[in-house]
């Protein structure tokens, strides 16, 4: 019998899919195909399935949310899953696609997950700098296509980088006996390149440039390349102004103002995943306001939350990044200014390859990248450097080559496959803690006609029904109480609706006492977005 | 279509466009003429506005477009937005167009009513619009004002809430907000709990409750006013601000309604989210008005001046609002010029640093406008209660003392201002008894203030419009130095206190230096001399015909070279973004 139910449920499952999970293959996508393939999909699966545009970038891209949910018109609990935020990582968007994919291959099985919880994925948050790696020659891009004018001369994008050597890639130019020469070779490997400290007297080799030439005459070479900024530096915390590429001020992007609006629209939203080249998970954070220690954290809770939230997650984490973290970054704007737990770390890095670090020192990407490009055998990763005749030093050793513009960053495409399965433990792990309310009561007659009905509402999730940073930034909302009662019954203690201001932490509960006054049935209704909602009846007799 | 439903076609049209003549109170009424002139105002002007009262948005609207309908060689509208609940959001641009582009001009921007009960901000801005544009031809000071500078005046920043506080029954201080719908106390729902009009009479006044343990009293002096009981007595009334009951049934009165984010916290220099900062709402520019208004700051990068009118307390603030934040010492000394200055013509008012002597704000419009776009900004705080017996009160008082307001009320307003106490039946506290002041009073002035408040804020503005860089390119000298070359030689010469950059533009590069070009002839080379007397310059490294300067400084000069070759004419430009753009023709014989 049970063996029958379970297979008419996998038919019925099957048959709602429409049998066919589309076998993509994995891989690097410009936008708009990634879009075409997201619409498809949620055309496919309304059930289960909703996309949203959230954002319009400068040139036009629309900035995508999905949400997944067996009740994707609920307001349920949810994790929220962000990538393409650097200028560099074309991986992050490849990987949502690839975790979508798993979770519709795999309906069945992450059905009962996701039956009262919800995840949303914002492929890629910044998609205008993702499209030089599609473009020919392939190019990075510092940020966003935001017209600036990096050299103040009045005018826009007016010296950008040019593929000089005509390999189809704009990498790096080494230009020999020039004053302004403050680059030497890296003691670790001549083929690349470190900064002199010129204070100490230190002479530099070469400059060390992208590759390009004066396109409008002023004597420097690319100062004012095409784009923008870079959205990880745009936003409020610990924000930078009058740096390049940070911004005109906090928030002044679309991408920046799409991903505020979505985040406080959606108080369901209680953990973000961020994929970005700096990692939180494996170098944890300190949350605390005020930051004068001597003062009482205001944050404590949320911060020994993020704490267990992190340990646990540690070594489920496939990748570590980088330990500091640029100002105006969108990991620490989504906990401090936004209020929602901050979950940040790279969607994939090269191993740590070279033995000749010291225990727990993490070699410099640089190194663990050319160690792979070594060990592969691959050119187009990294070119060794090669001479050519540069017109503007025509009496000047100029070498081109080096890395490609998204090779520190990005895998070789036969690895990518294998990133969501790495990820989805992540995934369903964080789906698994959200918080989950439990409510029971007790009736107690006092008086004839007078009764007192204790509740007890408890936290059965493993994370907190809504952090305190939050509330005080007024994105998530407390629990909220509210008691139906039944025609002929007064509530004497309290309201008929209230909030509870403090969230409930794993575990944690609260016990109300009602007294009613009147028989019936009673109903008490107790939620908010962030922790879902329970409702339990008491018959008052 | 039948004739009947045409006709309520032309109905619905009507009513829908709030537009010139909808309102009686901006349709001009016959006026008989002037037989002798007032100083220090238009005489039969054009148009027709009195200044001793308040207008709706449909009553700005109408002038706003009137302005620009009967002058439009001086005045141009535009709609830069549209408020939350859809009004327009409208900017003036006033200069004269037959004497440069406005772009091409310094310019001063004004701006009101950032916080919507801050009424008369408002009037302020059209009062300088209406007096600017009758008085070109007639003032030579304006004249010249308008034919060197322009002027960019957003005349309202929060139309829903400034019909609110007309149309609905409010009280001084309320809204602030815009009418963005916020959930104040989180319980998921909007506004749902506001103040409400028990007596009907318009107007949010207070409450009091006769009951055992209130702690306060009615004024001996004056029955109207409660006092707080003596410790050492029996009080008889419990009072509460805000007339109200709980419409909601949380148990508490009022407190969701409308709004409770602050507009002028909400911009994109020092923000800070709502612990630290209350009221700065979800992000910068995350409310439209915000951010219709920044974005046309942003497009109008000639803006050198800047005015925002608040109220009240008399106050010509400047930045900054918070203590970790600065202003450049070389700029300080034009806002200390401008301020002291201010404090003469303004009687009443004090020139004053927010963060120091008002209280801190991150997120501020006007230090928005200095740190991020290089303006030189005032907030004035529009109405002193200096004004009620010409009496000075410690600047911490901005309302001035409560029984001189019950005094100003009594002998000059004959007691219009307050609604006295009535009872009222209470659906939480039974009998209640509601009165206190209109929500017109304590921070608008009265209507025969109000012109003169009009008028000398304006003033104000004019002289820091008035000090903007007025550029001359002077002296131009022709050297022949043989073989067909020639050596020109200019000097900028800046006439006015500011420069063409302040020094926070300058340090860090919020705008590019201002660019001197020559055409006409081909530049051998070409720099900037140290000072107007070098002989000698530092050549450019790149584009000599293209040079840079960093800034003309205020009342100052700065003297630039070329050598060129050939004969003929030339045409030297100098373009500053926020000093102007000027030219000169020369003929190299």
């Amino acid at each position: 019998m049970r063996k029958k139910r379970k297979i008419y449920r996998w038919t019925a499952t099957a048959l709602f899919l429409g049998y066919t999970i589309p076998l993509l293959a994995q891989t690097f996508r410009p936008a708009r195909s990634e879009g075409a393939l997201l619409h498809q999909l949620a055309t496919r699966y309304p059930a289960i399935m909703r996309i949203d545009t959230i954002g319009v970038t400068h040139s036009g891209i629309p900035i995508l949310a999905v949400k997944l949910s067996a009740m994707p018109a609920d307001t349920l609990p949810a994790v929220l899953f962000v990538g393409g935020i650097a200028p560099t990582d074309i991986t992050s968007p490849a990987v949502c696609v690839g975790l979508l994919q798993r979770f519709l291959a795999r309906w069945d099985s992450v059905q009962a997950l996701l039956q009262g919880r919800a995840v949303y994925f914002i492929p890629r948050l910044s998609p205008e700098p993702l499209e030089g790696f599609f473009e020919r020659p392939q190019r990075a891009y510092v940020g966003n296509l935001c017209p600036e004018d990096e050299d103040r001369d009045g005018q826009v994008d007016e010296d950008d980088v040019e593929d000089l050597d005509g390999d189809g890639v704009v990498r790096w130019m080494r230009i020999y006996d020039v004053p302004e020469a403050e680059w030497t070779y890296h003691p670790d490997d001549s083929a690349l390149a470190q900064k002199v400290d010129r204070s100490r007297g230190e002479v530099g080799a070469f400059q060390f440039l992208p590759e390009g030439r004066d396109n409008d005459g002023d004597v420097q070479i690319n100062e004012d390349p095409r784009g923008g900024v870079n959205i990880d530096r745009n936003f409020t915390r610990r924000y930078q102004p009058y740096r390049a590429h940070h911004g005109r001020h906090p928030f002044s992007e679309p991408e920046t103002r799409a991903i505020g609006f979505f985040l406080f629209q959606h108080p369901e939203i209680l953990v973000v995943f961020g994929w970005t080249p700096y990692d939180n998970i494996h170098f944890p954070w300190r949350l605390r306001y005020p930051e004068n220690p001597t003062k009482p954290n205001r944050f404590r809770k949320d911060s020994l939350a993020y704490r267990r939230l992190v340990q646990r997650l540690d070594s489920l984490c496939p990748f570590v990044g980088e330990e500091t973290v640029p100002p105006g970054s969108f990991g620490e704007w989504v906990f401090y200014d936004a209020g929602r737990l901050s979950l940040c770390a790279p969607a994939w890095a090269y191993p740590a390859v070279d033995t000749m670090t010291l225990p727990g020192e993490i070699e410099p990407i640089e190194i663990r990248a050319l160690r792979w490009a070594q060990q592969q055998q691959d050119t187009i990763l990294f070119r060794p450097w090669r001479s050519i005749t540069h017109p503007d030093f025509p009496d000047h050793r100029v070498e081109v080559g080096g890395f490609a513009p998204f090779a520190l960053w990005n895998p070789p495409l036969d690895t990518l496959p294998l990133l969501p399965q790495r990820w989805m433990p992540v995934v369903l792990d964080l789906l698994r803690q959200l918080p989950r309310l439990h409510l029971s009561a007790q009736v107690k007659q006092e008086q004839a006609g007078v009764y007192r009905v204790d509740l007890i509402v408890r936290n059965i999730g493993e994370l907190p029904t809504h952090t305190v940073v939050g509330r005080a930034v007024r994105a998530l909302r407390p629990l909220h109480v509210r008691v139906h009662l039944a025609d002929g019954q007064h509530l004497l203690n309290r309201p008929e609706h209230f909030v509870l201001p403090q969230p409930l932490q794993p575990g944690e509960q609260q016990r109300l006492s009602l007294w009613i006054v009147g028989r019936g049935t009673t109903k008490i209704t107790v939620g908010s977005p962030s922790a879902g909602r329970q409702t339990v009846s008491v018959r008052l007799q | 279509m039948n004739w009947q439903k045409l006709w309520w076609l032309v109905v619905v049209i009507l009513v829908s466009f709030p537009g010139r003549g909808s309102r009686a109170q901006t349709q001009s009424v016959e006026m008989v003429p002037s037989a002798l002139k007032a100083l220090g105002a238009p005489n039969n002007p054009k148009i027709e506005v009195a200044w001793n009262r308040y207008y709706d948005w449909a009553g700005v609207t109408a002038l706003v477009r009137r302005f620009a309908e009967t002058f439009p060689h001086l005045c141009r509208l535009e709609q830069i937005g549209t408020s939350y609940e859809g009004r327009p959001l409208w900017a003036l641009t006033i200069t004269n167009f037959q004497k440069g582009k406005p772009e091409d001009k310094p310019a001063m921007y004004i701006d009101a009513s950032i916080h919507a009960n801050e009424i008369q901000a408002v009037e302020v801005a059209l009062y300088t619009a209406w007096f600017l544009l009758e008085s070109y031809g007639n003032n030579p000071f304006i004249t010249e004002l308008l034919d060197t500078r322009t002027f960019y005046i957003v005349p309202g920043q929060s139309p829903d809430s400034r019909d609110r506080f007309m149309h609905s029954a409010n009280n001084p201080h309320s809204p602030r907000s815009g009418q963005v719908p916020r959930d104040d106390d989180g319980d998921g729902l909007i506004n749902e709990d506001p103040p409400d009009d028990l007596n009907g009479d318009g107007y949010i006044t207070q409450m009091r409750v006769r009951a055992p343990g209130g702690r306060w009293k009615v004024d001996p002096e004056d029955p109207r006013r409660m006092v707080r009981a003596r410790p050492d007595e029996e009080g008889e009334y419990y009072l509460f601000w805000t007339e109200g009951y709980d419409n909601d049934g949380d148990g508490q009165i009022n407190e969701d309604g409308d709004g409770y984010y602050d507009p002028n916290r909400n911009w994109g220099w020092m923000w800070r989210p709502h612990y630290v900062q209350y009221g700065a709402d979800w992000f910068p520019f995350s409310l439209p008005e915000t951010k219709a208004v920044s974005d046309f700051i942003k497009s109008h990068p000639n803006i050198l001046g800047g005015q925002s009118y608040h109220n009240a307390g008399g106050m010509i603030l400047r930045g900054p609002g918070a203590k970790e934040d600065r202003i450049e010492s070389e700029d300080l000394k034009l806002f200390d010029l401008m301020g002291k200055f201010g404090e003469q013509i303004l009687p009443g008012y004090r020139y004053l640093v927010t963060h120091r002597d008002l209280y801190t704000v991150y997120g501020g419009e006007t230090d928005w406008m200095y740190g991020a776009e290089g303006i030189l900004p005032f907030v004035n705080e529009l109405w002193t209660p200096y004004n009620m017996f010409r009496k000075q009160y410690p600047k911490d008082n901005w309302f001035g003392a409560g029984k001189d307001q019950y005094k100003f009320d009594r002998y000059l307003l004959l007691g219009e201002a307050f609604v006295d106490w009535q009872p009222v039946a209470h659906p939480q506290y039974g009998m209640v008894e509601v009165g206190g002041f209109k929500k017109t009073y304590t921070r608008m002035p009265p209507s025969f203030l109000l012109e003169e408040e009009c008028h000398r804020n304006m003033i104000f503005t004019l002289w820091h419009a008035y000090h903007l860089p007025l550029i001359t390119l002077d002296s131009v000298q022709v050297i022949p130095l043989g073989q067909q070359r020639y050596r020109v030689t200019l000097i900028i010469h800046n006439h006015r206190a500011f420069p063409t950059r302040l020094q926070v533009d300058v340090k860090n590069g919020i705008t590019r230096p201002d660019i001197v070009t020559l055409q006409g002839l081909p530049v051998l080379a070409g720099g900037v001399h140290q000072t107007v007397f070098s002989p000698t310059f530092e050549a450019q490294q790149a584009h000599p015909e293209r040079l840079k300067v960093e800034r003309i400084p205020g009342f100052g000069a700065v003297r630039v070279s070329w050598i060129i070759r050939g004969t003929g004419p030339i045409q030297i430009t100098f373009d500053s973004v926020k000093g102007g753009k000027y030219q000169k023709r020369v003929v190299v014989r």
